[in-house]
């Protein structure tokens, strides 16, 4: 992705399981993404491979110049990947379109998870 | 202790919806909802920053509604009949509400005299109909 510096638009749409994303090597440089960026992850690891994607656009150098963002979510971790998109996009995100298939207003089932995680991201912040 | 009323919370809104407090610059904002809880939708609408927001579009698709409508579905559906009037009479920001072609099933049109009865009198409301687009 960063060998195309013009590049202005990512979409990503995953049906499977993610792996954790290597973060050891940030790149130099990074591409324009003034664009749109579309995320769709529809497994059951949706929630997980949506939030690795958006950490690892974040760690670009440039940052994320999008101004439109499009996610298909599955309820609370996706909720999370949204807003840090949401965020890393502040100044200059015009246009947020989601689709929320979560089936259970609660994200009971993802609390554990999601306190792991926390705690986990939390550790590896103090490092 | 905390008495068990006031525990503080683990598990933030924002796990439940997500928060656009940073997003200054947000023009349109659409939300498609395909099961017939919007409390999400209206947690989200919480936090947005209004100054260059212009529209808010909900969409509704032809399933949103096949388990019929609960009380408690009635009821966060009124919260964000508050909310969208709110900001029309507040902000000047329309809404829009569109819903999928009629494919037999009861759909919003059927609902949004129930469903957002203040909007829709009102005329705060768009009501649009949208076509699935094919699957090739």
């Amino acid at each position: 992705m960063c060998s195309f510096p013009f590049l202005e638009d990512f979409a990503l749409l995953s049906l499977g399981y993610g792996d954790e994303v290597d973060r050891s090597t940030t790149p130099s440089t990074s591409p324009r993404l003034t664009g749109t960026l579309d995320l769709s992850s529809r497994g059951r690891a949706a929630g997980i491979e949506i939030g690795l994607v958006t950490r690892r656009l974040l760690d670009l150098p440039g940052g994320l110049n999008f101004t439109k963002v499009r996610l298909s979510c599955m309820g609370g971790r996706d909720f999370e990947s949204a807003t840090d998109s949401v965020v890393g996009c502040s100044n200059t995100l015009k246009s947020l379109d989601v689709v929320n298939y979560l089936i259970s207003e609660f994200p009971s089932v993802h609390v554990p998870d999601q306190c792991l995680t926390s705690s986990r991201r939390a550790s590896q912040d103090l490092v | 202790m905390y008495p068990t009323s006031a525990l503080p919370l683990h598990v933030e809104p924002a796990k439940t919806s997500f928060n656009l407090s940073t997003a200054t610059k947000l023009e349109h904002l659409v939300f498609r909802c395909t099961r017939s809880n919007v409390q999400w939708v209206t947690r989200a609408l919480q936090t947005v920053q209004y100054k260059s927001l212009q529209r808010i579009t909900v969409r509704v698709d032809t399933y949103t509604f096949l388990g019929g409508v609960t009380k408690p579905i009635r009821h966060h559906w009124h919260d964000l009949d508050r909310m969208l009037v709110q900001f029309w009479t507040l902000h000047s920001i329309r809404s829009e509400v569109m819903y999928e072609a009629r494919t037999g099933n009861k759909d919003m049109r059927d609902y949004a005299p129930t469903l957002l009865p203040e909007p829709t009198t009102r005329g705060v409301v768009d009501l649009a109909e949208y076509n699935r687009p094919l699957v090739v």
